[in-house]
């Protein structure tokens, strides 16, 4: 099962950097920041099963939840940057 | 191991993105290197069995989030 989860996490986030290289402008690569979070989760996810009740979960359970949800805030931050950025241009 | 390894591998795209792109692109490179390094500490830490790397990890992510908000409202303000 955490096996799966960290293929899958990791899977997840070679989607997201290949996203990051390869589209065109800065708004389209900043999509592909949020769907990292999911792999994050994935992963962190992967370790909680591997090790049960474990100070190792409580932190993989933190460094998931934080990201999942700092993620989508960081990505509205520089979202506004880059659009008033590309305004004053 | 080997996740980890493709973790820190995956750094190396995300490093040229920053380099030969526009601020806006490293911003946005910078904001994907930091949360798959700190997924490649976390893994790390099981995969050796060293639990400081955990610490490293939340450290990593509380900083980077940080770090990130710095750079954009820098960039917001750079003319």
């Amino acid at each position: 099962m955490s096996a799966v989860l960290v293929v899958a996490g990791v899977a997840v986030l070679a989607f997201a950097c290949l996203g990051v290289a390869v589209m065109p402008g800065a708004l389209a690569r900043l999509h592909y920041v949020t769907v990292g979070a999911l792999g994050a989760l994935f992963v962190a996810a992967a370790v909680v099963v591997d090790n049960g009740a474990s100070l190792i979960s409580v932190k993989a359970a933190t460094v998931g939840v934080f990201l999942a949800v700092t993620s989508p805030v960081l990505s509205h931050v520089g979202a506004r940057a880059i659009h008033r950025r590309e305004e004053s241009d | 191991m080997a996740c980890a390894a493709v973790l820190v591998g995956l750094l190396v795209p995300l490093a040229a993105v920053a380099a030969l792109g526009t601020p806006s692109d490293g911003l946005v490179a910078l904001q994907l290197a930091s949360m798959i390094a700190t997924i490649a500490l976390l893994v790390m830490s099981v995969a050796l069995d060293r639990e400081i790397f955990g610490d490293l990890a939340l450290v990593l992510g509380v900083s980077s989030f940080v770090g990130g908000l710095a750079y954009a409202t820098l960039l917001e303000r750079e003319p």
